[in-house]
């Protein structure tokens, strides 16, 4: 029950209070993309996957990071070879398992494989975890992973919306997206407060 | 308007591509969490400026010099690796800056290596020389670098009220809520609205000015006809 409880509470966190886009501003490649639906959900899915799987060796190396003091500033270094390895499992995994699917994607793969989000994610459960627990880390990766994902639902909501509505000529397109990220992100600080670890 | 002024407007906007057309933060949303979140204040803007430029300058270079001999998904390793063992290089200069500056800056500095403007450009840069790409890099750098230090004198003087920790507006109420991700948000949304709103008013005088042009020309024409 324990272990249940840090999954989950590290897991709501990282999709909730310190949601990747609205609170931390960390984007991807292409965010402000159209997608469908469809489409959206694969990137995100796609996300998740690297940031959950990276996670679980990203634990230990962070181990050893806490350790030893004087690595910290190839700590970076390490997560991204890390996240370039996964990426690649992830990348010829796809193209030998599921042709179709790599077909659609094919173009895009690339940019959703190493970006801010998975070494971002990578970087901030370092930065939070207390070097013990597992799950903690494991359940912030994923959950960064789907309240990404989330976001860009979200993204793809407005963006649906928008085209019906009368919107001024000057705000049309990036405009009236950043703006509706910063109302989306004063209601999730209205949660949180003002202050979020670095 | 002149029209000698719409054509020296348009070759100015030619020269300036990156910088004022097709600004990588105003116009495609590129390098947001650098843009949004160290923005808050000069100090941790100069020092993110200051690692992109030893981080993301060269890289663009690199990666224009390498081309396509590095298959796609290769070069989306290859290209962040390089950049963030620049980064590490660049430690030392953007220590001097301030000492707790890592701390401040927290995973936004390590993010400089991976950012999505970096992402963008070594993929625009592959069909072009690398002299083209490295002014492509420098100009994209100072349009990205432009925007966030106008953002980050912005917030910080309603934030605070001050300017790289001098006071400048004493008695004036703070907004606190210029400081969080939520102001770099709407502020930027604000810009880039303004900066496309300063665009269209120009490209609707130059279209006037270009009418104009035409009406005196067909005018010279008919009286020069009665005149013969």
């Amino acid at each position: 029950m324990i272990y249940l409880t840090e999954f989950f509470s590290a897991f709501l966190t990282a999709v909730m209070m310190e949601n990747l886009l609205f609170t931390r501003a960390i984007d991807i490649p292409n965010l402000y993309k159209k997608r469908s639906f469809q489409q959206t959900l694969i990137v995100g899915a796609l996300l998740t996957g690297i940031v959950t799987v990276s996670s679980i060796p990203a634990y230990f190396l962070n181990g050893l990071f806490k350790s030893h003091a004087a690595f910290v500033p190839y700590m970076t270094l390490s997560f991204l070879l890390l996240n370039g390895a996964v990426f690649l499992g992830f990348y010829f995994g796809i193209r030998r398992f599921l042709p179709k699917l790599f077909s659609l994607m094919e173009k895009f793969l690339p940019f959703y494989g190493v970006n801010c989000v998975t070494l971002g994610t990578l970087l901030i459960a370092a930065r939070l975890s207390s070097g013990t627990k597992f799950l903690s880390f494991f359940g912030y990766c994923f959950g960064s992973g789907v309240g990404f994902t989330i976001a860009l639902l979200i993204m793809w909501s407005i963006r649906q919306k928008m085209s019906l509505s009368h919107t001024p000529k000057t705000f049309r397109g990036l405009p009236i997206t950043l703006i509706y990220l910063g109302i989306v992100s004063l209601a999730l600080f209205g949660l949180i407060g003002n202050q979020l670890p670095a | 308007m002149n029209l000698t002024f719409v054509r020296k407007y348009n070759r100015f906007l030619r020269k300036t591509d990156g910088i004022f057309t097709h600004n990588p933060l105003l116009v495609l949303g590129l390098a947001l969490p650098l843009a949004v979140i160290p923005s808050y204040g000069m100090t941790a803007m100069v020092a993110v400026s200051a690692a992109m430029l030893i981080c993301f300058v060269p890289t663009v270079f690199i990666a224009s010099i390498i081309g396509k001999r590095v298959s796609s998904p290769w070069r989306v390793i290859l290209y962040p690796l390089i950049s963030c063992l620049l980064l590490i290089l660049s430690r030392s200069v953007v220590q001097r800056i301030s000492v707790l500056i890592f701390d401040t800056l927290g995973v936004y500095f390590s993010l400089i290596c991976v950012n999505s403007l970096l992402m963008y450009s070594v993929e625009q840069v592959l069909p072009k020389k690398p002299l083209d790409a490295l002014a492509f890099a420098l100009r994209q750098w100072v349009g990205a670098s432009l925007v966030a230090f106008l953002c980050a004198v912005i917030r910080e003087l309603l934030a605070t009220g001050s300017l790289w920790g001098i006071t400048v507006l004493k008695d004036v109420p703070r907004l606190p809520v210029a400081q969080m991700a939520l102001g770099g948000f709407i502020l930027l949304g604000f810009l880039a609205a303004f900066c496309r709103l300063v665009h269209r008013i120009v490209l609707t005088l130059t279209l006037r000015a270009g009418a104009a042009q035409n009406e005196n020309d067909l005018a010279d024409k008919e009286r020069s006809e009665t005149q013969k």
